[in-house]
């Protein structure tokens, strides 16, 4: 399979669920949430579960942002200034990640009006 | 077409003109011993050949100039080219890469505006072989090798050709500058380009009187533009001590301009003749005269008197007004893509025997890798209605696409390494791979994130890890823009062509068109300028495709 193809396979595939946007922050004990080195986990839910069972995992930060442009935000009262800045910047990588995908789909799908695309004479010899 | 099939198709067409060569092969490692060259289009290697063998740094065989293929000759003669510039500036690694190109194209470009001056910080212009061999070439296709000979010579054609064929720089592994600059036929031509340039007033200050590779003689020789310019203004005896240069220096300009013929020495064409009604004959004429007299179909209004069939100020003097018209900078796209699949659809040759399109590029657009600033001049002549004939439009639409081409691939090729620095981002459920790490992202389908801090982080949002995750994740942005704005300007290049868009070269077409949507490269260009703002192709991002540095 060719590179683009490739690469608008898995853009698309990205969109399975895009209606809400969710970004969570959790703190925890990561050394300790790592019982095998060899085979790290594969996903989040792994490594919280581990991180639960080794130590404390703490609820950070929640942001929740719908279609239609509501957004529900929660921070814990100890959150540091530094780990509220990391949140802001992954929930801003998530929307611009969301929106960056919703255009190449469009573009390639032909919805986006341009008015390049219009039928153009034939220029006179 | 729909989007998918849009997209596989761009996909394909580059795809396979990597692998036919006519495009660089960003896939692998410019300068590894396994891949030193591969890097780049067989045209390029051709264009490259031709000069290194003009040059003296590779024998002169059929093979040497045309193949498009790095052999191990072609990689010492590109190291011998090197060492002759000089350490401080080129590697000797045997890999014609931008510095060398660059160095090389200072050295032998026409068209390119050259400052022998600033060569002083780069190459030492009485030390260098290169510098030596380029001054040759250069004086030897103006012709001041050619002493002038009588009209009434009756040997006169067998010992001009003798005179450009003996005076040729051969293969040399090895070459001193006093070697060159000391013998008897630079010494005679040297003084010929003297007294030219002292005609013309070439230079402010007066050429040294022995051969030298100083500042002003170089300034002399290398302006090629100001000679033409020059000529416009001379005087008819300059023209007739200098005809044998004059005229050589005309089959440049045409050359450059896409007419038939290619710098040297003279040439001989096949003419048809009506030798008596319902008679013809087909004989051997010289080119020269030939190719003036289809210049002046092309551009009537200002010959006046000047002959048809032979050099003279007017026909300099137009040469200075073509030189002089503006830059263009960009076409219109519609009336290019008109234009260019016109040209495309062609099967056959056309009413003056023109090959197809196809068959020209294959053949030419590899050997012309100068002139582009006149041929997008013409072609804009072209579109306007200016220009009528159409005998060196195919030779000139192919350079044009070749050197436009080349210059478009780059930005695809970056937009490529965005996708898949992107991709690397869009793969990991989980981020980084190597555990443990002072933060752990996740990536959820629609972009949902998770992310565990570990709390004994120092620093967090600042941190290596965080930023890099964030590094990839605009390349992923760019990436999409890119390859969203790729796929709407192939879409238009669809609606835009007559008849169905088949065959080997939908990529020049699609990529022709591409570098002339103006507002979607802008596009690409800022969602580029999202990256790092040194964005280098390196082959570092996990699972990127294209490991050149080239671009």
């Amino acid at each position: 399979m060719g590179v683009f193809q490739d690469a608008y396979n898995k853009i698309a595939a990205a969109l399975d669920d895009a209606l809400n946007l969710d970004v969570v922050t959790f703190k925890g004990t990561i050394q300790t949430a790592i019982t095998d080195v060899e085979k790290p986990p594969t996903k989040i839910e792994e490594v919280l579960k581990a991180a639960k069972t080794n130590g404390t995992v703490t609820l950070l930060a929640s942001t929740k942002m719908s279609i239609d442009g509501d957004v529900l935000v929660y921070f814990d009262e100890k959150i540091t200034a530094d780990e509220a800045k990391a949140h802001a910047a992954l929930v801003e990588v998530g929307q611009k990640a969301r929106e960056a995908t919703f255009n190449f789909i469009l573009n390639v799908v032909g919805v986006k009006k341009d008015p390049a695309s219009a039928e153009l004479p034939k220029p006179q010899s | 077409m729909t989007g998918d099939e849009l997209y596989v198709e761009l996909a394909a067409g580059l795809d396979e003109a990597v692998g036919l060569g006519h495009l660089p092969n960003p896939g692998v490692r410019p300068g590894a011993d396994e891949t030193r060259n591969d890097t780049d289009s067989r045209s390029y290697i051709k264009a490259l050949r031709s000069r290194l063998v003009d040059l003296g740094y590779l024998e002169e065989t059929n093979g040497n100039r045309t193949s498009g293929k790095p052999d191990p000759e072609f990689i010492k003669a590109v190291e011998r080219f090197q060492s002759e510039v000089g350490k401080e500036t080129l590697r000797l690694d045997g890999w014609a890469g931008p510095k060398t190109w660059t160095v090389l194209q200072q050295l032998v470009s026409f068209e390119d505006k050259h400052e022998p001056r600033s060569w002083d910080h780069q190459i030492l212009l009485n030390e260098s072989p290169a510098v030596a061999r380029a001054a040759w070439l250069r004086l030897w296709v103006m012709g001041f090798f050619v002493e002038q000979r009588k009209p009434d010579d009756k040997e006169r054609e067998s010992r001009q050709k003798e005179a450009w064929d003996t005076s040729r720089l051969r293969f040399s592994a090895t070459m001193e500058v006093s070697e060159l600059i000391e013998s008897e036929p630079f010494r005679a031509a040297f003084a010929r380009f003297r007294e030219f340039a002292r005609r013309l007033e070439l230079s402010k200050e007066p050429l040294p009187a022995v051969p030298q590779l100083n500042e002003a003689f170089l300034d002399a020789l290398f302006n090629y533009d100001e000679i033409v310019g020059k000529l416009a203004d001379a005087d008819q005896q300059t023209f007739h001590d200098f005809q044998e240069q004059i005229e050589a220096i005309a089959r440049i300009e045409f050359w450059l301009l896409g007419y038939e013929g290619v710098p040297g020495g003279p040439q001989k064409t096949w003419v048809t003749r009506t030798v008596a009604p319902g008679r013809d004959r087909r004989e051997e004429v010289p080119l020269l005269p030939v190719v003036i007299g289809r210049f002046w179909e092309d551009y009537p209004d200002r010959r006046g008197r000047a002959r048809a069939d032979g050099v003279s100020v007017a026909l300099f003097a137009e040469f200075r007004e073509l030189l002089r018209e503006p830059e263009v900078k960009v076409l219109e796209v519609d009336q290019v893509v008109w234009k260019v699949n016109e040209v495309l659809n062609q099967e056959k040759r056309d009413n003056k025997g023109e090959l197809p399109f196809v068959k020209v590029f294959e053949n030419l657009a590899s050997s012309i890798w100068d002139g582009v600033k006149r041929l997008a001049k013409f072609i804009w002549r072209l579109i306007r209605g200016a220009v009528s004939a159409v005998t060196n439009l195919v030779r000139n639409l192919a350079r044009y696409i070749a050197s436009e081409a080349r210059d478009f691939f780059y930005i695809v090729v970056r937009a490529v390494d965005a996708v898949h620095g992107g991709i690397a981002y869009l793969r990991n459920s989980i981020y980084p791979a190597t555990l443990p790490s002072p933060v752990i992202i996740a990536r959820a389908a629609g972009f949902d994130y998770s992310m565990l801090v570990d709390a004994s982080a120092a620093t967090l949002a600042d941190s290596p890890v965080f930023a890099e995750y964030r590094r990839q994740a605009r390349c992923y942005c760019a990436g999409c823009v890119i390859l969203g704005e790729l796929a709407g300007m192939l879409g238009r290049v669809v609606q835009l062509a007559s008849g169905a868009l088949a065959g080997p070269l939908l990529w020049l077409r699609a990529l022709l068109a591409l570098g002339r949507f103006r507002a979607s490269i802008e596009q690409v260009k800022e969602a580029l300028k999202e990256l790092d703002e040194n964005y280098t192709v390196s082959g570092a991002a996990p699972g990127a495709l294209m490991l050149t540095d080239v671009v």
